[in-house]
């Protein structure tokens, strides 16, 4: 079900009149941007990649937006291309920056250390770390139901995963967090 | 649709301390006017790929078109030089093969098809009409062989047309035969 500012979004967006859908873009973007990128920061951790990854999305969002079935939430389609992106775009730098166990864990302690808008106590610092170590679908859980407090019904419809699965995930997640913090004496 | 409630309850049981960090800043943040100056530069983006495409392609050629082209290229002088330059070769090629083709056998070539006998009867039949200092040029040295050992003079007949003949042979070439 649309709301009324997606539908309006998505007749501009699809007019076929450049001005029109130009405009339509600019208001989808000023209606998401912000919530997209915490999104796809959360998963990336770094600024820049999270910006460069924020504009793929966008241009990959107006290339395809006649593809938009219009049954879902406009938010939950651009989630779902925001969080694909991050993934994609985390496990190439991965594959170019990691090539053993220690690289590993030098290469999440200073995503975070390197990046200049991440400044926060050492306890934050450790959970981001955590976070980061999870697997990608574990991570992603852990970001919409944590940081977004996003109910588990929206989140299956986003990531098309039942509500027990995404739940287990969840706890999981959670587990292997507190093991982390455990394991560093930080309580 | 948040789920504020619902979460609180969760971590609670979950996990107390993830609950009270949850309260807390994440530490992360976004550049100043970032949010502000983001549409600017995705639509920026899309623009210059718009151009990109819409930007006028090279249009397909067709045979008649590529032979144009050709026969173009062929008038550029430097072309036509090459061409002109070959052209000529292969001519001269031609001639030279069909002049060789056409061109008789050199006489002494051919005249190995006549046999001694046959040349004997026709040097003596006319033998007038023979310069007779091509004659001594050609064979009369016993030393060397030449033109006419291969006929089996008998000397006793060149000395006969010598003495016939001495009249009209002068003192020089006498000289050199002797």
């Amino acid at each position: 079900m649309l709301e009324k500012s997606d539908e309006t979004i998505l007749n501009l967006l699809l007019s076929g009149v450049p001005t029109n859908t130009e405009r339509g873009l600019r208001m989808m973007m000023e209606k998401y941007q912000e919530r997209l990128y915490w999104v796809i920061r959360r998963i990336v951790a770094q600024h820049e990649d999270a910006n460069d990854v924020l504009q793929n999305c966008f241009i990959k969002a107006y290339r395809s937006i006649h593809t938009f079935e219009q049954k879902a939430k406009l938010y939950t389609w651009l989630y779902r291309i925001a969080t694909n992106e991050a993934i994609t775009h985390l496990n190439k730098q991965k594959k170019t920056a990691v090539s053993s166990l220690d690289d590993e864990m030098s290469y999440y302690a200073n995503r975070l250390s390197g990046d200049t808008f991440f400044d926060s106590d050492a306890v934050q610092q450790h959970l981001q770390r955590a976070i980061e170590k999870l697997p990608d679908k574990q991570k992603l859980v852990f970001n919409m139901r944590y940081f977004e407090e996003l109910a588990y019904e929206e989140m299956s419809e986003i990531l098309g995963t039942s509500v027990g699965a995404l739940k287990a995930s969840f706890h999981h997640a959670v587990k292997k967090i507190e093991a982390y913090f455990n394991e560093k004496e930080i309580f | 649709m948040k789920d504020k409630n619902g979460l609180r309850e969760e971590l609670e049981s979950l996990s107390p301390f993830l609950r009270k960090l949850k309260e807390k800043e994440t530490g992360m943040q976004a550049p100043e006017n970032y949010f502000k100056e983001l549409p600017d530069r995705v639509l920026s983006q899309i623009r210059e790929e718009i151009r990109t495409k819409a930007a006028p392609q090279k249009p397909g050629t067709s045979w008649v078109d590529n032979c144009i082209q050709y026969i173009q290229w062929f008038l550029q002088p430097r072309a036509a030089v090459a061409f002109g330059v070959v052209l000529l070769g292969i001519i001269a090629g031609v001639i030279f093969w069909n002049y060789e083709k056409t061109t008789p056998a050199p006489p002494i070539a051919a005249m190995e098809e006549v046999s001694s006998e046959e040349l004997y009867d026709y040097l003596e039949s006319n033998i007038e009409d023979f310069d007779s200092e091509l004659l001594l040029e050609l064979g009369w040295s016993e030393q060397q062989p030449g033109f006419f050992n291969e006929f089996d003079f008998d000397v006793n007949d060149i000395n006969d047309y010598l003495e016939e003949n001495i009249d009209e042979i002068d003192h020089r070439t006498l000289e050199n035969l002797f």
